[in-house]
C-alpha cells in the first residue's frame, strides 16, 4: 500500500487541498472520482511531483517509486511519426524489439497499428490518447497516473482499455481520474471519492454490487439497478 | 540500424525547421515553395561551413587580434559570460511541459530543448569556437567547463520547476552587464582622456532626455484618453514595447552626443546623424505599431467601410492620421531636444518638416497603392514595406546626402545648405499635401475595385 498522509496544497492564500489522507493499493488500479474542481488533478499532479509539495509521504513515495504522469501535452515531437515516437520511448526505456512487438500486439484491439505512419501533429485526440497510454506501458515506471484517460476514445477502444486495466498484465500501480463510471467495478480495486477539498472517502472493491452502490451514494448520483 | 533517442530528437527538430521554412516561404514567396525544402540543407551547409572556417583560421597569427586579446582578455571573458547569459535566458523562454524529464529522461529532454532553440544553441557553439581561437587553451577549457555547467544547472533548475531560476538569471545578467559597462567606460575614459566635468554634463543630458521620454509618454497617454476622435488606447503591453523603442532612441542620441564630443569627424556630421536616428526610430515605431498606423491593416473590414457613410469614412481616416501624429510625437520631441540644446534653428526646422513629410508621404503611398484583395497578402511584410517606404526614402535622401556632402567637403553643414534643404522640404511637403488630398477623396470609392 502506498500511503499518503496529510496532503495539502495552496495557491497563494487559497487552499486547494486540505489535510487529505488516503492509501493506494500497489500493482492495482485506483480511480479518483469526484465533481469538477474538487482537486482530483491537483492531487495526482502532487503525487507525480508536477506541483511542488513538501509533504513527507509524497516525498517518500517519489523516493521509493518511479511515478509518471501521462498527459497529452507530453507528445511534443510533432514531426515524428507514431512509430518513431514509440521507438524513441522504447529506446529511452531500453525495451527490445520483441518487447515492443509484443506490446503492439497486446494493444492491437486499440488499432494502434493503423496510425503508426502518421505524424504526431496529424493524430486525432483519440489516437493521441492511445499513444500516451502506450507510452505509459512502455515505461519502466512503478506508478502510472492517467488524467481522464477515456477522453477521446471510441466505444470499442474504451472497452478494450478497461480490459487492459482489469488484466493489468504488466503489474503497474495505476491511478486514474475519471468521470466515466461505466464498468468501474470491473477494473478498479479501489475508488477514492473526493467530496470537497478537505474530505474524501475510500471505497475498496470487495463486493461488486456494494462497491458501486457505495460509490453512487457518496457521489450523490442516481443509479438504475 | 538502431536509431537512438538523440537521433530521433534531432530528426524531429530538423523536420520542424523544414516545415517552418516551407510555411514561411509559401506565405512570402509562394513561387519558391517547391524549392523551400532544399533551403534547410543550404542552411545546414552554411552553418557547417562557418564552424569549419572558425576551426581552420588561426586568429592568433593576426597581430592586432593577438595584441587585443592579450590586452583585453578579462573584457573578452566578461563579454563571453554576458552573451552566454543572454542566450541562456532566451533558451529558457522556450516552453515545454512540466517535468518533461519524467517521460523522456533528463539528458534527452535537455537535448530536445537545445534542438528546439537551435538558433541560440548554435550561437552558443560559435561563441565557444571564437573563444577557443582567442583565449589561451587552459583559460578556454576552464571557461568551457563553467559554460557547460551553467547551461546544465539552468536547464535542470527550470525542469525541476525551481521558481528562483529566472529571477536569479536576471540578477546575474544585470550584474555582469554593469561590470562590463564599467570596464568599457574605464577603457574609453583612458583612451580619450576625457575630463570629468564633460562626462558629467553628458550624463545629465542623458538623464534629462530619459525624464523627457517618460514625460512625453505620460503626455501621450493623457492625450489619447482625451481626444475623442482617436481610436487608439495605450495599453500596458503597448507601453512596454513603446518604452523599449524610446530607451533605444535615448541611448542612440546620447551615443551621438558622446561620440561627437570625442571625435571631430562624428562632430561634423552629428546633426545629419540625429536626423537619421529620428527616421530610424520612426521606422521602428511604425513597424511595432503598424496595426494602428495604416488603414490597410483593417483588411477585410475595409469592405464594410466602403459602403459606410462618408462622415464615418472621413472620421476613420482622421483617426489614423491622428494616431500617426501622436505616436510619433514623442520620437520627435526627444530629437527636438537635441537640436534645442545645440541651439540650431535650421535643423530644428528640417526635423519638423521631416516629421510631417514622413507621415504625409506614407498616407500618399497608401492612398495610391490601395488594392489589397488577397487573403495571404494581408499578414505579410508587404504592408510593412509600404509603410516604411517614406522613411527609408527620406533616410536615403536627406541625412545620407548630408553626411556624404560633409565627408567629401571635410566641413560641417553650413547654414545656407541647411536652409536650402529646409526650403526644398517645405516645397515637397506642400506638393505631397496636395496630391494626398486628391487621392484621399477617392480612397473608399475606388477601394477593391
Amino acid at each position: 500500500m502506498l500511503k499518503i498522509k496529510d496532503l495539502s496544497y495552496n495557491i497563494e492564500e487559497t487552499a486547494i487541498l486540505e489535510h487529505l489522507s488516503f492509501s493506494i493499493p500497489e500493482g492495482k488500479v485506483t480511480a479518483i472520482v469526484g465533481p469538477n474542481g474538487v482537486g482530483k488533478t491537483t492531487t495526482v499532479q502532487l503525487l507525480a511531483s508536477m506541483l511542488q509539495s513538501k509533504n513527507e509521504s509524497v516525498e517518500k513515495l517519489l523516493k521509493e517509486k518511479k511515478v509518471i504522469y501521462l498527459d497529452l501535452e507530453y507528445l511534443v515531437f510533432d514531426e515524428l511519426t507514431a512509430e518513431e515516437f514509440i521507438q524513441l520511448i522504447a529506446d529511452y526505456n531500453k525495451k527490445t524489439k520483441q518487447e515492443i512487438q509484443a506490446l503492439l500486439e497486446y494493444f492491437e484491439p486499440l488499432m494502434v497499428k493503423s496510425f503508426l505512419s502518421t505524424k504526431l501533429k496529424g493524430l486525432s485526440l483519440g489516437q493521441k490518447q492511445k499513444l500516451i497510454i502506450l507510452t505509459g506501458f512502455l515505461s519502466r515506471a512503478d506508478v502510472l497516473i492517467f488524467d481522464e484517460p477515456f477522453n477521446g476514445l471510441d466505444y470499442k477502444s474504451e472497452k478494450y482499455f478497461k480490459k487492459i486495466l482489469a488484466d493489468n498484465e504488466y503489474g503497474f500501480t495505476i491511478i486514474i481520474t475519471t468521470h466515466n463510471f461505466i464498468d468501474l467495478e470491473t477494473y478498479t480495486a479501489k475508488c477514492i471519492v473526493m467530496q470537497n477539498k478537505a474530505n474524501l472517502i475510500e471505497i475498496p472493491n470487495k463486493a461488486v454490487d456494494l462497491y458501486k452502490q457505495d460509490l453512487f451514494k457518496y457521489l450523490e448520483l442516481e443509479q438504475e439497478y | 540500424m538502431k536509431v537512438n533517442i538523440y537521433g530521433l530528437i534531432l530528426l524531429n527538430a530538423f523536420r520542424v525547421y523544414q516545415t517552418r521554412i516551407h510555411e514561411k516561404t509559401e506565405k512570402i514567396f509562394p513561387e519558391f515553395k517547391n524549392i523551400s525544402k532544399y533551403v534547410i540543407y543550404m542552411y545546414v551547409l552554411l552553418q557547417a561551413g562557418i564552424i569549419i572556417l572558425l576551426l581552420s583560421v588561426n586568429f592568433k597569427q593576426v597581430d592586432i587580434v593577438n595584441n587585443m586579446t592579450s590586452k583585453y582578455s578579462l573584457e573578452i571573458i566578461m563579454l563571453k559570460v554576458f552573451l552566454e547569459l543572454i542566450l541562456l535566458r532566451n533558451i529558457g523562454k522556450f516552453s515545454f511541459p512540466k517535468k518533461i524529464q519524467m517521460i523522456y529522461g533528463f539528458l534527452p529532454s535537455i537535448f530536445f530543448i537545445l534542438c528546439s532553440t537551435f538558433k541560440h544553441f548554435f550561437t552558443l557553439i560559435l561563441i565557444q569556437l571564437i573563444c577557443l581561437q582567442l583565449l589561451k587553451p587552459v583559460t578556454f577549457l576552464i571557461l568551457f567547463v563553467i559554460s557547460c555547467s551553467m547551461i546544465f544547472i539552468f536547464l535542470y533548475a527550470k525542469m525541476q520547476l525551481f521558481k528562483f531560476t529566472e529571477g536569479l538569471m536576471s540578477v546575474i545578467l544585470y550584474s555582469v552587464s554593469i561590470i562590463l559597462f564599467i570596464f568599457v567606460l574605464q577603457e574609453i575614459l583612458k583612451i580619450i582622456n576625457i575630463d570629468l566635468e564633460l562626462t558629467l554634463r553628458h550624463i545629465i543630458t542623458f538623464c534629462s532626455m530619459a525624464v523627457l521620454t517618460v514625460l512625453t509618454l505620460l503626455c501621450l497617454t493623457y492625450l489619447f484618453k482625451n481626444v475623442n476622435q482617436t481610436n487608439y488606447i495605450l495599453k500596458k503591453t503597448h507601453s512596454r514595447r513603446y518604452a523599449k523603442i524610446y530607451i533605444f532612441a535615448v541611448v542612440l542620441l546620447t551615443l551621438i552626443l558622446l561620440l561627437s564630443e570625442m571625435f571631430e569627424l562624428v562632430g561634423s556630421i552629428q546633426y545629419p546623424l540625429v536626423l537619421m536616428s529620428f527616421l530610424l526610430i520612426t521606422l521602428l515605431t511604425k513597424m511595432a505599431f503598424i496595426n494602428l498606423l495604416t488603414l490597410e491593416t483593417y483588411g477585410y473590414f475595409l469592405f464594410y467601410l466602403k459602403s459606410a457613410e462618408t462622415p464615418l469614412q472621413e472620421n476613420i481616416i482622421k483617426n489614423i492620421q491622428m494616431n500617426n501624429y501622436l505616436i510619433l510625437l514623442p520620437v520627435l520631441l526627444i530629437h527636438l531636444t537635441y537640436f534645442l540644446i545645440a541651439g540650431d534653428p535650421v535643423f530644428t526646422g528640417i526635423l519638423l518638416a521631416l516629421y510631417i513629410l514622413d507621415i504625409k508621404v506614407d498616407e500618399l503611398v497608401v492612398y495610391i497603392t490601395r488594392k489589397v484583395v488577397k487573403k495571404n497578402e494581408l499578414p505579410n511584410l508587404f504592408i510593412h514595406t509600404k509603410k516604411g517606404l517614406s522613411t527609408v526614402l527620406l533616410i536615403a535622401f536627406i541625412p545620407v546626402a548630408l553626411i556624404s556632402f560633409t565627408i567629401k567637403s571635410n566641413q560641417p553643414v553650413s547654414a545656407s545648405i541647411g536652409i536650402s534643404i529646409f526650403v526644398s522640404l517645405l516645397l515637397l511637403l506642400a506638393c505631397v499635401f496636395l496630391i494626398a488630398r486628391i487621392w484621399k477623396q477617392s480612397f473608399f470609392k475606388d477601394l477593391f475595385k
